[in-house]
């Protein structure tokens, strides 16, 4: 071989590297520039601001920049070694001229062979380590483009919705153009590389070859696709290109990995040109098809280190393939015929797409059928619980994963729940009645007017509606009862759920006001949508089992929902003032009486009796008013206290019916307020109100029962007026009495400001009566002394009086006779005080 | 021929078998209805809705077309558009319907389904609209439960009769639904119901400090009442008590009245005159009282000065 060949090799690589760019980057301008980036369809959308498919070709193709690099270093070290070569033969020549010997260069070659060593360097590391580098590149890249592609939702169904998101293009015959070139320049040079390769010594070139002849024919394919897409509307071909070269990348990566790694097992052998990891087996079978025999002989031979194509067994296996790949794919033929069903699924199978077993759907376990393609197992998810989300923006909203972040906290001030934009439903106003709660009723005409003004008389600035942010779940399987409907009834039997489900939602919330949906709505909204929901799901047949739905959140929009927890405030501060109110009431009648219960039964019972006594007196008067005779109603009035025990019945039933309302009342606002009742608490409290209501109104009836034939007879007798004031004073005096007789007991029990004013009256009594006592026993005891010696005795007890009296008090003697003079006195502060006195004559 | 291996041969027939079977049969799926046309002309038994196997003479002189039967959904665009009592609102529709008529169908999508769809959705939504404008909003919500039913299935009558025949005579198409999907406001309308529900909720605050402040109020009075009450009870009382004092006070002061009026009296006024006296008292006594009296007339006593005497000299503050 000659110096000028490995000089051709490296232009020849060079050439490859630079065409191998310059395809990357058209690749990339072209992909960028295809992309209408404003489509006139406004269904669609684009995924990416490029075209997938020649983007992903464009990474491809830069997975080739390394290995003609690799080409060009090596084959230009190559060149340096022969340079080293015919100098190191030059000289030995000279020395075998000059009559040396060549020993010296035979021992110091190595010293001196500084090219060569740099090459077996190159090849030893420098080749594998680019080797990684391009499986690096196509694993990554593949790994990436794939990751993206899958990520954007990018699929390879015909729906118009799918293909729409694939997004719009733009010149593409410009583009089909420009390809075109890089497919021929690419073809070419990949041919002109692969032929060089044949030629030991350039088998580097190989592997360069195939990857570029893979990109023509890649590029080649993406024409046909794009074409199809410009003139026949389809861009399907397009569409599998840009799946299929991301995997195709993948599997490249990892041959050349597996190819790196089988070289560090490979017995080494001078005579052998060492073969790159880069170098595809898997390529070369597509760059030679002609030889794919020869390529895999080839390869086996490589990694053994011998010839093992030559060997028996080696023949057997190349004779006996052909019938083994038939028998391989016959019996995968035949494999076809069988159907293993697992326990989530049911399957109909289809006979030249018509459907064999509809009504009777196979079940989990084994089935035969007809092998492809005269029956297709068509497969049905059963068993899964598909999920739907209803009420937000997105119209088909569906989140991965609910409750995946269970740390997340959810608040009615959230934007967005579930990482999505609420819908907002449109509910009817709160009617003004409703508006206010049962307990808050103070609210005056005044308060409501600007809100009343904001919403219903100015009919024409004003949205008689208000909004709601609601969303719920919807679970439903395919019913496998009902496969045949599922499967016959419509395209998509779950998009026609979600509308029903949408229209559902939206009529529910149009009749809903928001005390309803906050309150009892969130229970009840789901079981009416499921039941509603069911019954859509049999009236069009779509074969589905609606199992759940569920209202998972319901709330007002968050500075609404601002304003609602305003009013929770508001609420709590009633509470509060309320307890505050009760706390003084209690501390009031304990003061005055000794304790709540005791003031509030006292207060009672003195109205009580005050009233009886009212209408005692009113009776009373009414009797002595009247012209008829006293006897015949002193004698009624007798014969109705006969039924004293029955009167008294009454009012103590009446008695007991107020306790138990006072009870009932103090424990159904315990209850609102929050403090010690229960609930049951509140329900005991009202059965025993009902209970005492019916125990008086029993009593009353026995009253009246009794005493009606006394009455009937009283008003023939006397007259109506007078017969009913008769019972009213004898009603009136038998309750008098009894709640007197109350008040004395509870006077007893008394404690507080009362019974002081009580206790320090009885104190007074005794005061007055044991002073008068006093009195009498003094003069009993001293009149007998007073009498004996009158002067004596009152001298005595006078001058005592006086010195007993005056002890104390100041005394200012005037030493002259003031009967002619005027003394004044002036007070002062009281230590102060001094006589002051004029002199002078009075009369002066 | 001879040279030719067998394996090949049969491979090669199997080739041409699945060709010809791919030129000149074609399957019906159960969900599907298929139109053969013969030079693109619809001719007798075009319509096949028997699923299976079906045969056809070669391309280009048969040819088929494949529709979904199926039931199929469409959505109206959600518009904005004003209610006859002018409010703004906005409507989205769905429509359920399937291909009755697939020559039809087929005529009036010119052999592209997706033109077909276009079309039937442009008149789906103009006659949406037009449904919805003639109506109030209180038709469309209303808290009258039966009464929005009766509405909503008025409103979907209504819808269907409209477009129901002419989808089936000018689109082969059967409409089985044509309801509301669903409704929103205007973003700028949205915000005035905001505000509008803000002031109810302020509404609803002030009602609750209202009646708490009024609550608190009545509790007190009414205990400050009973409080009064049994304050004005326990007063009657104690007078009550002290009266019986003073009733047995006179018994005993009856009794004093027929031993001796006249001392009783004196000693009872001798009694006030030493107790006003123990009174902080300032006491002039001038030269002519009874006290200087004494000392006066130390050299011939007049006797003690007559009770009444002194009482001259007694003062106080």
């Amino acid at each position: 071989m000659s110096k000028i060949s490995f000089a051709r090799s490296r232009r020849a690589a060079l050439l490859g590297l630079i065409l191998q760019f310059l395809t990357f980057a058209t690749l990339i301008i072209v992909a960028y520039a295809v992309r209408n980036p404003n489509p006139a369809d406004p269904n669609i959308t684009n995924p990416f601001s490029y075209i997938p498919s020649l983007f992903h070709l464009a990474w491809f193709a830069l997975a080739g920049v390394p290995m003609w690099l690799t080409a060009v270093l090596i084959f230009r070290q190559r060149e340096l070694e022969e340079v080293e070569q015919l100098e190191l033969e030059q000289l030995k020549r000279e020395r075998a001229a000059a009559g040396g010997s060549e020993a010296i260069f035979e021992d110091e070659e190595g010293g001196f062979r500084v090219a060569h060593n740099r090459l077996v360097w190159m090849q030893r590391f420098l080749m594998p380590v680019f080797s990684l580098l391009v499986s690096a590149t196509l694993l990554g890249g593949g790994a990436w483009l794939a990751w993206q592609t899958f990520d954007a939702g990018l699929g390879l169904a015909t729906t118009p919705e799918a293909v729409d998101a694939w997004g719009a293009y733009q010149h593409l015959a410009i583009a089909m153009i420009v390809l075109a070139i890089a497919l021929i320049l690419n073809f070419l040079l990949s041919r002109y590389a692969s032929g060089m390769a044949r030629t030991e010594g350039w088998q580097l070139l190989r592997g360069c070859g195939s990857y570029m002849f893979t990109t023509a024919i890649l590029i080649a394919i993406l024409i046909i696709g794009l074409g199809v897409k410009l003139y026949a509307a389809n861009g399907y071909v397009d569409r599998v290109l840009a799946f299929v070269i991301p995997f195709a990348m993948l599997i490249l990566g990892a041959e050349v990995f597996l190819n790196f790694i089988l070289d560090l097992y490979r017995p080494r052998s001078a005579a052998v040109e060492p073969r790159a990891a880069f170098d595809s087996r898997l390529l070369g079978l597509f760059a030679e098809p002609g030889g794919i025999a020869h390529s895999i002989a080839e390869a086996v031979n490589y990694q053994f280190g011998f010839e093992v194509s030559k060997t028996w067994f080696f023949q057997l296996m190349t004779r006996a393939a052909l019938p083994l790949v038939a028998v391989g794919l016959v019996t995968l033929w035949a494999m076809t015929a069988m159907v293993i069903v697992p326990p989530y699924q049911h399957v109909v199978i289809e006979r030249f797409g018509a459907q064999v077993n509809p009504d009777n759907p196979h079940g989990p376990g084994f089935h035969w059928k007809f092998p492809w393609p005269i029956d297709k197992a068509v497969v049905y998810n059963t068993g899964e619980v598909h999920e739907m989300f209803i009420g937000f923006e997105q119209f088909a909203a569906d989140p991965d994963h609910v409750g995946g972040e269970i740390d997340e906290v959810i608040l009615w001030t959230q934007e967005k729940h579930l990482n999505m934009e609420h819908h907002d439903f449109l509910i009817p106003l709160t009617p003004k009645e409703a508006l206010l709660p049962d307990a808050a009723t103070l609210v005056s005409e005044d308060d409501l007017a600007p809100y009343l003004d904001a919403t219903f008389a100015d009919g024409t600035a004003a949205v008689p509606v208000n909004l709601v942010r609601l969303y719920f779940v919807i679970h439903y399987r395919i019913d496998p009862q009902r496969l045949d409907e599922y499967t016959r009834a419509a395209s998509d039997p779950g998009e026609v759920l979600r509308r029903v489900a949408w229209h559902e939602a939206t009529r529910i919330n149009g009749q809903s006001d928001l005390q309803y949906l906050l309150s009892a709505g969130q229970r009840e909204i789901g079981e009416h949508l499921r039941e509603r929901l069911q019954e859509a799901s049999r009236r069009l047949d779509l074969g589905l089992d609606v199992g759940f739905v569920g209202v998972l959140n319901i709330h007002p929009e968050t500075s609404v929902a601002e304003a609602h927890r305003a009013v929770v405030n508001a609420e709590q501060e009633m509470i509060a003032s309320i307890r505050e109110a009760r706390v003084e009431q209690t501390s009031t009648l304990a003061k005055v009486a000794g304790g709540r219960a005791r003031a509030l039964h006292l207060a009672h019972a003195i109205e009580q009796s005050g009233e009886q006594e009212l209408r005692y007196n009113n009776a009373q008067r009414v009797l002595e008013e009247t012209d008829a005779n006293a006897a015949p109603i002193a004698r009624f009035r007798e014969r109705l206290l006969e039924f004293a025990p029955l009167f008294q019945a009454l009012e103590r039933a009446q008695w007991e019916t107020y306790r138990a309302r006072q009870r009932a009342e103090t424990v159904q606002e315990g209850v609102r307020l929050g403090l010690q009742y229960t609930e049951a608490d509140r329900r005991a409290a009202s059965e025993e109100l009902l209970t005492q209501e019916r125990a008086a109104t029993e009593a009353e009836e026995n009253l009246r029962e009794a005493v009606e034939p006394l009455l009937a007879e009283a008003r023939d007798a006397l007259n109506p007026e007078i017969a009913d004031a008769l019972y009213a004073l004898v009603q009136a005096e038998l309750a008098r009495d009894l709640w007197n007789r109350e008040l004395l007991r509870l006077e007893s029990e008394l404690r507080g400001e009362a019974a002081a004013l009580l206790s320090q009256a009885q104190a007074q009594r005794w005061e007055i009566e044991m002073s008068a006592a006093a009195d009498l026993t003094r003069v009993l005891a001293e009149q007998e002394a007073f009498r004996r010696a009158p002067q004596a005795y009152m001298t005595r007890l006078y001058a005592n009086a006086l010195a007993e009296g005056m002890q104390d008090a100041l005394k200012y003697f005037l030493a002259f006779d003031p009967s002619e003079r005027t003394v004044h006195v002036r007070y002062q502060a009281e230590e102060n005080v001094r006589p002051s006195f004029n002199p002078g004559r009075a009369n002066r | 021929m001879k040279n030719i291996p067998l394996p090949t041969i049969i491979i090669g027939a199997i080739l041409i078998v699945i060709l010809l079977a791919q030129a000149f049969t074609y399957e019906v799926r159960y969900s599907e209805v298929a139109l053969k046309l013969r030079f693109g002309q619809v001719t007798e038994g075009s319509v096949i809705t028997e699923p299976g196997l079906k045969f056809k003479l070669l391309w280009p002189i048969e040819t088929v077309e494949h529709f979904d039967a199926r039931l199929r959904t469409i959505d109206t665009p959600e518009q904005e558009m004003k209610t006859s009592d002018q409010k703004n609102v906005i409507v989205g529709c769905y429509a359920l319907w399937r291909i009755a008529d697939p020559v039809t169908f087929y005529k009036a999508s010119s052999g592209n389904e997706r033109t077909a769809i276009d079309r039937i959705q442009s008149r789906l939504t103009q006659w949406s609209a037009a449904a919805v404008s003639k109506r109030e909003m209180s038709f469309l919500v209303n808290l009258d439960e039966q009464q929005l039913e009766r509405n909503w299935e008025q409103l979907e009558q209504s819808l269907m009769a409209q477009a129901a025949p002419t989808l089936q005579e000018d689109f082969g198409v059967e409409l089985v639904a044509f309801q509301l999907r669903r409704t929103s406001l205007p973003e700028e309308t949205t915000e005035t119901v905001f505000e509008q529900m803000r002031k109810e909720r302020e509404i609803i605050a002030t009602g609750y400090q209202r009646e708490g402040e009024a609550q608190a109020a009545a509790i007190k009075n009414a205990a400050e009442g009973q409080a009064q009450q049994i304050r004005a009870f326990a007063e009657r009382r104690a007078q009550e008590i002290r009266s019986e004092g003073l009733q047995q006070s006179t018994r005993y002061l009856a009794e004093i009245e027929q031993q001796d009026p006249e001392f009783y009296q004196w000693l009872q006024w001798l009694d006030a005159t030493k107790a006003a006296l123990e009174q902080r008292a300032v006491i002039f006594l001038d030269s002519e009282s009874p006290w200087f009296k004494i000392l006066n007339d130390m050299y011939g006593p007049q006797g003690v000065p007559a009770p009444g005497e002194l009482g001259r000299a007694a003062g106080g503050e």
